[in-house]
């Protein structure tokens, strides 16, 4: 912004005609052949080519010239390459933007009319893989019936069952999710489920798919894929735990395009050929995406915190991280202060969209001592300024499952820096949920509800949890709600 | 910084922002004094600001003229051009209708695509209620075949449409986004250029509630003699492709 009002008032006093003040330091012409295609190819390309996500295809001299305008304009406002999440501290696993100077460069370009140069010294285009990204998949699966979606109106989302009918427990090390229609699907979230559940809401539905958001009841979180995403393997033979008998859920978000379309997502499976040698956890902070946290955001409010810590008791290394809110989030951050003090960011997202919910991968471990504290803080803004806010005007919107609910969380995923410590790790996490969820039954006596049984009754909750939750995520997920209710009707 | 300042100069997305400044002058001062006399003031006052463009485009050799200064009446009422189905159309010839609503379209704009209902119930309303209602394909490189699939795709076939390759439509109504549309009264003069409605605040951003219909506003205003509240609104699309 700031960069902008200066360029304005350069104008207005009429200071520096360009000419002059590049014709100083850059002698040579700016050409697409030489200066443009290599950053149009390494950055925008992959997306820009024919059946991949992007509208229209950036692969040549014309594709760029005639998009001149659209492209200085969306990459000066860092609408393109899309990209959401900040650390200054560590890099991201394909990590798209552009710097400072490769913007500068395309502005010149732009204005200077765009000269397309020596044709011989344009860059070959990147070598794209074609297909599955990984190499064949161990399993490919696909929705069973094609969802049809309007031409106009509100996104949708929905989950779609696809039962796998494994007989063993399988190892899961990386997903591959392919959209049949690219310009309606925006983002899959991952799942498995073990209770049939979800089959028997997509049986209920007569339309494929049923509609109710992802949510904890599901048994367990896959990871997930949103538009631009290249699929990856978790580091070091990590993998997500399939049980035999699982279904996969897909809970898709959907664009309306202006045309009516029919979705049949494939899916390739990559798994692990033995159980991994290590195991991994997360960390949510707040717990059970803000469910404890007690999320009630008055009307009108542009800046509703909640904020959690949680010390780790082991040394860790982590390796993902990820923010979940509904259309009222606005930003969200987490931070590691090392037991010398010192700060690091580990994610901030400064201007959270719903529709961008990705999955970080570090590019290299973050190595976390033991005593780091980390500090998560989730902002909602539920005022009119917000337009993404469903309700106009605003109304009060409290934590629930729905989307117009709201929810809000960041989840560092790692391992113990020595596996043998990973149960401790795990524990520790346990005991941050249920100490979140005693918290928020002690703040509900104190608004005066059944003050004298609760607390007896918040530690039998506590010692269910602790028992029953299999993952250590701190939340009974539905299969482990199921265990749990099988175990204590005997 | 202020080296990247002098270079960044003449962007012209910065044109475009103070372009649209002028026209927003313009609003104000139609508003305050919607006399014929004023109507002649404000004429004077776009001069006043066309000439300064002129001289702020100077400074930067490559400011593209179109960026400068956005017409106010379209200057060739006669223009015609061959519709996708071979036909000869003048499209700013008004004659005894209430005004040609022409909508500049891309077919591979996201934002331009996504409106294809409205347009369709735009003019299914606004057809019977007396206007031409016209798209404007402006993308040079495609062919009329992809175009008239393009209108099957998207349930558009009831259109009559353009295919403006050499943007002669395009320079003459100052429309630079799609999709845009521009609304040509029988003297010529643009009652109306922007966007449709305010679904799209930016690239990227998509309101749950559209809380304001511009151009609806300025039909219905067209249809009930009234002045047109906002004549000028900023389109949010794709810019419109280069020749």
């Amino acid at each position: 912004m700031k960069f902008k009002n200066i360029r304005y008032l350069a104008l207005v006093f009429g200071i520096g005609a360009s000419v002059q003040g590049e014709g100083a330091s850059t002698k040579q012409t700016i050409t697409f052949s030489e200066h443009i295609a290599p950053i149009v190819f390494e950055n925008c390309t992959s997306c820009h080519r024919p059946n991949e996500a992007a509208p229209f295809s950036l692969m040549n001299y014309r594709d760029v010239q005639k998009r001149g305008e659209l492209i200085i304009t969306v990459i000066e406002d860092q609408y393109m390459p899309p990209w959401h999440a900040r650390s200054k501290d560590y890099e991201f696993q394909g990590h798209r933007g552009l710097s400072e100077k490769e913007i500068a460069l395309i502005g010149e370009w732009v204005d200077s009319g765009m000269a397309e140069g020596d044709l011989s010294k344009v860059p070959a285009l990147p070598k794209f893989t074609e297909g599955w990204q990984l190499g064949v998949p161990d399993l490919v699966i696909s929705m069973k019936d094609g969802y049809p979606l309007y031409a106009e109106g509100p996104d949708i989302y929905r989950n779609f069952v696809i039962p796998l009918d494994l007989d063993e427990d399988r190892w899961i090390q990386a997903i591959e999710f392919r959209p049949g229609k690219r310009s309606i699907v925006h983002h899959s979230l991952f799942y498995y489920d073990t209770t049939g559940e979800a089959r028997k809401r997509d049986a209920e539905d007569p339309v494929p798919g049923f509609k109710r958001m992802a949510s904890a009841e599901k048994s367990g979180s896959i990871g997930g894929w949103a538009v631009g995403g290249i699929p990856r393997k978790l580091p070091d033979g990590l993998a997500y735990h399939l049980p035999k008998g699982s279904d996969i859920i897909l809970s898709t978000h959907f664009h309306p395009s202006g045309k009516e379309e029919t979705e049949l997502s494939i899916v390739g499976l990559y798994f692990s050929k033995e159980p991994p040698k290590q195991r991994f956890t997360g960390i949510q902070l707040p717990p059970a995406f803000g469910a404890l946290a007690g999320v009630n955001i008055p009307a009108g409010e542009s800046n509703y915190t909640k904020k959690d810590s949680f010390v780790l008791p082991v040394d860790v290394k982590a390796f993902g991280i990820s923010s979940h809110a509904h259309y009222l989030g606005k930003r969200m951050k987490m931070t590691a202060t090392l037991p010398d003090g010192e700060l690091k960011e580990l994610l901030t997202i400064d201007d959270w969209d719903f529709s961008w919910q990705e999955q970080y991968r570090y590019e290299d471990y973050v190595f976390l001592p033991a005593g780091t504290r980390l500090d998560g803080e989730v902002v909602w803004d539920n005022s009119e300024d917000n337009i993404n806010n469903p309700n106009t005007p605003p109304k009060r919107v409290a934590w629930g499952r729905e989307s117009d609910d709201e929810m809000g969380s960041v989840t560092l995923q790692m391992v113990a820096a020595n596996p043998s410590e990973f149960g401790r790790l795990r524990k520790e996490i346990r005991n941050h949920t249920a100490e979140a969820s005693r918290k928020a039954r002690a703040a509900r006596f104190s608004r005066g509800r059944q003050a004298g049984q609760e607390g007896n009754r918040g530690e039998i909750l506590k010692r269910i949890v602790d028992r029953f939750d299999k993952d250590g995520d701190g939340i009974l997920s539905t299969a482990e709600r199921e265990t749990a209710r099988k175990a204590l009707d005997r | 910084m202020m080296r990247d300042a002098a270079i960044r100069l003449v962007s012209p997305s910065l044109f475009q922002k103070i372009v649209t400044g002028v026209d927003c002058w313009g609003f104000v001062i139609d508003r305050a004094l919607a006399s014929v006399l004023a109507m002649r003031v404000m004429k004077g006052f776009y001069v006043y600001w066309l000439t300064f463009s002129l001289f702020l485009g100077g400074l930067g050799s490559f400011a593209r003229a179109g960026d400068v200064s956005l017409p106010d009446v379209v200057q060739h009422t006669s223009i015609s051009i061959v519709d996708i189905e071979g036909e000869e159309q003048v499209p700013f010839r008004v004659g005894e209708a209430k005004g040609a609503a022409l909508f500049f379209v891309t077919h591979d704009c996201p934002i331009s695509n996504a409106y294809a209902p409205e347009l369709e119930r735009l003019r299914e309303e606004y057809g019977i209620k007396g206007f031409n209602m016209m798209l404007v394909y402006v993308d040079p490189d495609v062919t009329k075949k992809e175009l008239r699939q393009h209108m099957k795709d998207y349930s558009l076939s009831d259109y009559t449409a353009v295919f403006d390759d050499t943007h002669a439509l395009v320079k003459e109504t100052g429309a630079t986004i799609t999709p845009e549309a521009v609304v040509v009264l029988r003297d010529g003069s643009i009652a109306y250029r922007g966007r449709i409605d305010n679904l799209y605040p930016s690239l990227g951003q998509r309101r749950r509630v559209i809380t304001e219909k511009d151009l609806r506003g300025a039909l219905n205003a067209i249809l009930e003699n009234r002045n047109v509240e906002a004549p000028r609104t900023q389109a949010v699309g794709c810019y419109i492709p280069n020749l």
